[in-house]
């Protein structure tokens, strides 16, 4: 059975209790449906889930290091988090193979190369963490505008990461 | 830019949009499914997602440094620099116009 047919099976079987799990340790209804989807991702990326013995216990330790990334990338973070290790039945994880590296060099050469707009609202967003309208209003464009130059940025950076 | 690789590029640019529709924190239940079906269309597709989150999983290493411009001069530069900016995918340039990013817009 191929990946997505399994997940899709799994996301039937399990979906409130990934839910809940994913509740106990974020805030926020849009958190927890963002970090659900990065689970499922995560795991439509693995190699093979047929051998898993005991995918719901998987599906919680995956969703345990998205929900421990997040809050690695939260300025504040005191609501997180223990594994709760009588789940983690299956101690292996899937290749998800996303350790990725950027040099400081190349994302300051790409920065350089880039124009002044789209630097613009690349450093606002991942850097200072303005909101979508704040960008738009200080630099005179429109909210689809910002989406636009920030989905092309993250393009620049990808060849950048790759290059 | 070979086909397969403008491709890519578009590709990876879908996967990248839904990223940024799906954080503006008021994202809908209908956006969620439709990126998801988005996702399911293609193996292409998760690859590129899966892309996109290993870039941020680079970008988010402690060890990257923001360059330390101000916002203030980041503003300026872009309002006198670039009133319209051409975008180089590699594929002869296009403009920042409201049709240049080829996804379903939610």
């Amino acid at each position: 059975m191929s990946n997505t047919s399994l997940l899709l099976e799994w996301q039937q079987r399990w979906n409130r209790s990934l839910f809940h799990f994913l509740r106990r340790r974020v805030r926020s209804t849009i958190e927890v449906q963002d970090l659900a989807q990065e689970t499922y991702l995560r795991l439509l990326g693995a190699r093979d889930l047929s051998h898993v013995r005991n995918p719901q216990a998987y599906l919680l330790q995956v969703a345990s290091h998205v929900a421990m990334e997040w809050c690695d990338r939260q300025p504040r973070c005191d609501s997180m988090m223990m594994f709760d290790d009588d789940m983690l039945v299956d101690s292996r994880l899937p290749e998800l193979e996303l350790d990725a590296r950027l040099s400081q060099q190349r994302l300051e050469e790409t920065l350089a190369s880039i124009s002044p707009m789209m630097r613009a609202v690349l450093l606002l967003r991942l850097r200072d963490e303005r909101s979508y309208q704040e960008i738009g209003a200080e630099l005179q464009i429109t909210h689809r505008q910002v989406r636009r130059y920030l989905a092309r940025g993250f393009e620049h950076l990808r060849r950048a990461m790759e290059g | 830019m070979t086909g397969a690789n403008a491709d890519m590029t578009s590709i990876f640019v879908q996967a990248a949009h839904w990223w940024v529709v799906l954080r503006e924190g008021d994202a809908s239940t209908r956006q969620n499914r439709e990126f998801m079906e988005w996702v399911k269309r293609a193996p292409e597709h998760v690859e590129a997602y899966l892309q996109f989150l290993r870039l941020q999983s680079a970008l988010a290493r402690p060890n990257l440094r923001w360059p330390a411009i101000s916002a203030e001069a980041l503003v300026s530069k872009a309002l006198t620099e670039s009133p319209v900016i051409p975008l180089d995918d590699g594929s002869g340039g296009c403009v920042v116009t409201s049709g240049d990013v080829a996804v379903s817009q939610p």
